[in-house]
């Protein structure tokens, strides 16, 4: 079949990072992919993804700001077209790059919270580094940079989510994107203790969308109900290796952020010999799941394949070993009771302490 | 109320995109494909024009009765408004 059109690529630019997050979305095994490519290598890469027709680039990480380059980078990214959005933890604070970033063309900066004190930072990042995100979204602001806040959600910070909404609106976001954790990374580790009660996410729902309507003309409110508590699964990525096109730290071309944990596929580096176009185009790896040609039963015959593609297929390898099998949040796939029983399982917010592990933290 | 000199919102790219020899709206985690008159409409929506002076413009470039070319550039920019594209 011939290969569809990524309109946004997500560059892994390093995996440093001040923080230690401990739902980050960066694999557990982080440290097999953090040699980092040079500069060179990096514009040969951006050149090929416009020329595969990408749009818009995300830079992320780890903190992309460890990477002393990323004013190249975004440049390059700039002059070939591209919307470029830098994601950062706003930790190391830099005014004066964050001004360097603007003039060569920075389109956005999105600044990640753990909620609305300082407290947050500390117990899910473990990391001091709140007011000196505040600062950055206030150089943000001030620079005439659009902003998204991001937070991401889960049962130890969903019960703030007013205070969350307040912060943002404080900092005079453009955006607010209240991400409910999705079970990858370190977040897997961590599940048990990051899982939400059912109640909890209700009632954060219906806050979320009061401040939907109430914001309507000033900011834009994202809450997307996790795919463990929802009846479909979510149509991950926009499908495999069909919008996105990510780049880890040492060149490795994936689907998405989790992909590399999914222990049957060779993902390959992209090279001077190995353009990411070609990977995209002709990797056995970024064709295991493209179209519908790999789906079971009940996917194959599901008037819904074309809208959710069948769901995560990261999420078939890490709950049951198999990253073909149905996505087991869908309440279609015969292995829905193993989602289920992680729901029910949830413990009440205030129940036995918090044991987590801190990226970049263990020995 | 809408804007009385419409302008793209701060984080709102117009790019004309080679590939597909057409325009589009790029923005955070999304696109906007543009068909032709819209994307005439759009390249206007600099601050400096009011939807009138747009419509006649383009009613003067096209041919088009007055009348509709403004009911047009009201409604789209109305639907880009609502998205917050235009402010």
């Amino acid at each position: 079949m011939s290969a569809p059109r990524p309109y946004t690529l997500i560059a892994e630019i390093t995996y440093r990072c001040p923080l230690h997050c401990v739902y980050c979305s960066n694999p557990v095994a982080y440290k097999d992919h953090a040699d980092e490519i040079a500069t060179d290598d990096w514009l040969r890469i951006l050149d090929e993804a416009a020329r595969l027709g990408v749009v818009q680039t995300h830079f992320t990480g780890g903190e992309p700001l460890a990477r002393s380059d990323l004013e190249a980078l975004v440049s390059r990214a700039h002059e070939r077209g591209m919307y470029t959005n830098l994601v950062t933890s706003g930790a190391p604070l830099d005014r004066a790059r964050l001004e360097a970033l603007a003039e060569r063309g920075l389109d956005h900066v999105q600044l990640s919270f753990q909620g609305a004190d300082a407290a947050s930072s500390r117990d899910f990042a473990a990391s001091d580094a709140f007011d000196q995100k505040l600062q950055t979204a206030r150089f943000v602001r001030q620079l005439d940079l659009p902003l998204t806040i991001n937070v991401v959600l889960h049962r130890g910070n969903l019960d703030a989510i007013e205070s969350i909404v307040a912060l943002a609106e404080d900092l005079g976001a453009d955006r607010l994107e209240l991400a409910n954790v999705q079970f990858h990374g370190f977040a897997l580790e961590n599940r048990a203790s990051l899982m939400p009660t059912i109640e909890q996410l209700d009632r954060a729902q219906r806050i979320a969308q009061d401040a939907k309507a109430r914001l309507a003309k000033k900011m834009d409110v994202l809450f997307v109900k996790p795919d463990h508590f929802s009846k479909e699964p979510r149509a991950c990525m926009d499908g495999w290796a069909r919008r996105f096109v990510q780049v880890l730290p040492d060149a490795t071309v994936v689907p998405c952020h989790a992909a590399i944990t999914i222990a049957s596929l060779v993902f390959e580096r992209a090279t001077s010999a190995r353009s990411l176009d070609a990977i995209w185009e002709t990797s056995p790896a970024m064709n295991a799941f493209r179209g519908d040609a790999w789906m079971p039963e009940p996917c194959a015959s599901c008037d819904r394949k074309s809208i959710d593609f069948g769901g995560c297929r990261c999420q078939a390898f890490a709950l049951l070993g198999d990253a073909s099998r149905t996505d087991p949040a869908c309440t279609l796939s015969p292995h829905h009771a193993t989602v289920d029983a992680l729901v029910k399982n949830a413990r009440a917010p205030d129940a036995s302490p918090r044991r987590f592990v801190f990226r970049g933290k263990r020995a | 109320m809408s804007a009385t000199h419409p302008k793209l919102a701060r984080r709102v790219r117009l790019r004309f995109d080679e590939r597909d020899r057409r325009y589009m709206l790029i923005y955070p985690e999304r696109g906007l494909v543009l068909n032709e008159s819209a994307a005439e409409i759009v390249k206007r929506c600099d601050g400096t024009r009011t939807a009138s002076d747009i419509a006649r413009e383009l009613a003067e470039q096209t041919g088009a009765p007055i009348e509709r070319v403004e009911a047009d550039v009201r409604t789209l920019v109305a639907r880009l408004e609502d998205k917050r594209l235009i402010e």
